[in-house]
């Protein structure tokens, strides 16, 4: 018998496989466009020194990813007898309606993205380990579509969780827009933005302080599925430490601050379009621990500075900036209106929101009601008055160019409702904030080609230019009419209000 | 409207309803069914489906090699193949981590057996280190190859298929890597573990095969990279250093070996599954392909012939004992007609 061998003896002579080529050249075998060596000061040989911490082998992944399988699988097939989720409320469908919408299709997009790096990244070891990400990637795929599949027998708007990204709503309009943006670059600056921004920056809030609600509100099935998910991301997502590690090592880390900041501020235009309204207004109140802003201070502020801080990178330019804002959550709580005010663009059950909301809404982000207290209580007079179709939107609004989400999100102290403009080769450009504003004028030949849902009304490429030629246009035409958003609540929620009696400090902004 | 009807929950489906035929989804068709949102076009009819602007590399890397390829279908046809074994990714790690278990079970046998299962005299050791162990550097090659189709398949079913077998390819990879380091330990100063990336780039055996990896690896349009890697290279190479190989270790009594190397086989047949499977349903979608895949075929066979040719001293000099290579490559290009064959296709004289 040959002696035995611990993984660390033999994990090196795995992953050490480069070679170089003899019959093909270098450029062609890794093209610059796709491997991103040029972009960056590292010699070749450099890349060789790429290495993570968790070293995983196939033999290992095997075992430990079929356990984890086995052990949400069996959860969910116990839950088959149960009435979960929908015993849990409509509120709570909300949340998962949301996220499966959202998630799996993204999950799927960043297979392609981890199987680029397993064949362009510069480095063997990384590319093994990319591949791994590209498998846990298709297992998040598969996860979170046969969880809803079961759901779409009893409620069809879990039926987006497939087909969201398929149709032009305004979720998959801006979610692709994210995603295509990171994944259409080089390996290295890919995995930059997905692996170190989106994955060690932002995955813990959608996978941990939502299997966090979950918990809390009962949903085992979703909580265990979405907990055993981040298991996976923590894993590859030390990809791109590893990569800021050699840039460090060369001292040439201003490419990547520059895709840090623009990618991270990306992400959380998106969260707090998609995750913030979930946290904050659909989990049911009595089952929210910590608001969106709150998990967004412990889990993103920290844990990134604290990842950052790991590195030579800085903060960062719009740092002192975005604490200001996530503390108010303002851009979250314009999007939670606007989803109510324009349900019928999206597959979920948007509620009105309650005395108990409220009550906590404004303990957690103490003005809230100051600033956003008087648009609810507008809807809620229409509701008293029976015109439930006054708090529905008949118009569409200006997005950003860059997030394609509302150009105006009236975050009062940021100056946010200040419609910002770009001139670009005779075209005028709209943005939400300075940051997408930043990030256009880098590269604008990158997006100017792309068109915001408002663009193409404006353009006449959605016909009729109605509303209802919008919604069509969206995926949630007459055909579709039962998936659309509708306000579970309505219209008993507007008596709540009858004798609300708003305290006269409020000012009460006409600022929509 | 009174919003109180819940209509989402009056008006439901039986599955989803991006799934357009007759039957009844499977667990498999529900999971890997059009799941990738940048295949088929945008709302303008303008292909491939990306944000960015379409002077990006990826947008014209797709226009080119997967909207642009050679062989002939459209989005639908592509995400109409099936997996012949409907993998999904859990029903795939259960498999493997039962084939990795098998492995080991091999090894706690013998070593309960005390069976001397392990050849090491000079000739053998110096077999396993020049005309086999560099062979974790063409495997990684594809691995690079199958993530490539991963990623440029112009459906979800066949990309997820692509996925699995990179992970195939890891899973043998890393085996030799370890089998390295074993004997490494065992026969210190041989060179184990060191040397075998100078042999791939200088030994003469492995020069052709050296030669139809990198050449494939930059074979970009996606279904001349996959007739090229799945339907040419892997059934001749895999039967060689696999099937092949697993004989010559158990002539040389290295029994325990041969049954690894078995264990990785079943992969092989696998892929080869997949490749016929696919090479079948491209051209049940448009008889043309069959021709386009013939010429695909036609080109790739003598580099990829060459390379499982040039290993006759693996065979015939380099081990203790030594097989005929002539009854070798008889054996390999009898089963590669036959895959040929059974799909109207033909070996190139």
């Amino acid at each position: 018998m040959l002696p035995n061998v611990r993984r660390e003896e033999w994990y090196q002579t795995a992953t050490n496989t480069n070679w170089t080529p003899e019959y093909v050249d270098e450029e062609e075998l890794f093209p610059e466009g796709m491997s991103g060596k040029e972009q960056y000061d590292v010699p070749d040989d450099g890349w060789e020194e790429w290495e993570e911490t968790y070293k995983q082998t196939a033999r290992e992944y095997y075992e430990t990813q079929h356990e984890k399988d086995k052990s949400i699988y069996s959860v969910s097939s116990a839950m088959e007898q149960s009435d979960l989720p929908h015993s849990l409320g409509m509120g709570w469908e909300d949340v998962l309606k949301f996220h499966f919408a959202s998630v799996p299709l993204l999950e799927r997009a960043a297979v392609t993205s981890e199987s680029m790096y397993a064949r362009f990244a510069p480095d063997s070891a990384w590319r093994h380990m990319a591949h791994f990400g590209a498998m846990d990637e298709l297992r998040h795929a598969e996860l979170q579509l046969r969880i809803p599949h079961s759901f779409v027998k009893e409620d069809s708007q879990y039926d987006w969780s497939k087909k969201m990204y398929h149709t032009e709503d305004w979720v998959s309009v801006a979610g692709r827009h994210l995603f295509d943006d990171f994944k259409a670059a080089n390996a290295i600056d890919s995995a930059l933005q997905i692996t170190f921004a989106f994955e060690t920056g932002f995955t813990n809030m959608q996978f941990l302080a939502l299997a966090s609600d979950a918990a809390d509100t009962g949903d085992i099935e979703f909580a265990e599925a979405i907990s055993s998910i981040q298991t996976d991301e923590a894993r590859h997502a030390q990809q791109g430490t590893a990569i800021i590690e050699i840039l460090d090592k060369y001292d040439d880390l201003d490419r990547a601050q520059y895709l840090i900041d623009k990618s991270f501020w990306r992400c959380y235009k998106l969260f707090a379009a998609l995750t913030g309204p979930s946290m904050d207004y659909y989990t049911p109140v009595e089952d929210r621990e910590m608001s969106w802003g709150e998990f967004m201070e412990e889990w993103i502020v920290d844990q990134f500075l604290e990842n950052i801080e790991n590195t030579g990178l800085e903060k960062p330019w719009y740092w002192d900036d975005f604490l200001k804002t996530i503390r108010r959550a303002d851009t979250s709580h314009f999007m939670a209106g606007g989803h109510y005010h324009w349900r019928p663009t999206l597959p979920v059950a948007t509620p009105g929101v309650t005395e108990e909301d409220r009550e906590w809404l404004e303990e957690k982000y103490p003005g809230w009601e100051e600033r956003w207290g008087y648009k609810w209580d507008r809807h809620a007079e229409a509701m008293r008055n029976g015109n439930v179709e006054k708090t529905i939107a008949d118009d569409l609004i200006v997005l950003c160019d860059l997030c394609q989400l509302p150009a105006i999100d009236c975050d009062h102290v940021h100056d946010h409702n200040r419609l910002r403009t770009y001139e670009h080769n005779g075209e005028t450009y709209f943005f939400c904030s300075d940051q997408c504003q930043w990030i256009f004028e880098n590269e604008p030949e990158r997006y100017a080609d792309h068109k915001s849902i408002l663009r193409r009304f404006v353009d006449g490429d959605i016909e009729p230019q109605t509303l209802e030629g919008a919604l069509e246009h969206m995926g949630m035409g007459e055909e579709n009419a039962h998936e659309r958003g509708i306000d579970f609540r309505a219209p008993d929620w507007g008596d709540d209000w009858k004798d609300w009696n708003r305290s006269s400090s409020v000012t009460g902004k006409s600022d929509d | 409207m009174s919003e109180n009807d819940y209509p989402m929950k009056e008006q439901t489906y039986r599955t989803y309803s991006t799934w357009d035929e007759r039957r009844v989804p499977t667990t498999y068709d529900i999971a890997t069914r059009r799941t990738n949102f940048d295949i088929g076009e945008n709302y303008a009819g303008e292909a491939p489906r990306l944000s960015m602007s379409s002077d990006t590399t990826l947008s014209q890397w797709y226009s080119e090699y997967r909207e642009g390829s050679v062989i002939k279908g459209n989005p639908k046809d592509f995400e109409s193949w099936r997996d012949p074994r409907e993998l999904t990714y859990e029903k795939y790690n259960d498999l493997m981590d039962e084939r990795e278990v098998g492995i080991e079970t091999l090894y706690e046998q013998a070593e309960v057996l005390e069976r001397g299962t392990e050849r090491d005299d000079d000739p053998w050791l110096e077999f396993q280190l020049e005309g086999f162990l560099p062979l974790r550097y063409p495997v990684h090659g594809l691995q690079m190859l199958a993530s490539y189709l991963t990623m440029v398949a112009p459906s979800t079913t066949i990309s997820t298929a692509m996925s699995f077998q990179a992970t195939d390819e890891i899973r043998r990879q890393e085996r030799l890597a370890r089998r390295a380091a074993q004997l490494e330990k065992a026969f210190p100063d041989k060179g184990f573990t060191e040397t075998e990336r100078e042999t791939w780039e200088n030994n003469e055996m492995w020069q052709p095969l050296r030669e139809a990896i990198e050449r494939l690896l930059v074979e970009y349009d996606w279904a001349r990279s996959f007739v090229g890697t799945n339907l040419v290279l892997k059934p001749l190479l895999d039967e060689l250093v696999l099937a092949q190989y697993s004989t010559l270790f158990d002539a040389n009594d290295s029994e325990l070996y041969a049954q690894v190397l078995e264990n990785f086989y079943l992969d092989a047949d696998r892929h080869c599954e997949v490749a016929a499977s696919v090479t079948e349903h491209l051209i049940q979608v448009d008889e043309e392909n069959r021709k386009i895949i013939q010429d695909i075929v036609d080109e790739w066979y003598p580099i990829c012939h060459r390379a499982v040719e040039a290993f006759e001293p693996a065979f015939e000099s380099m081990p203790p004992v030594t097989m005929s290579f002539e009854e070798v490559m008889a054996d390999i290009d009898s089963s590669y007609e036959s895959l040929l064959t059974a799909h109207g296709l033909s070996v190139p004289s």
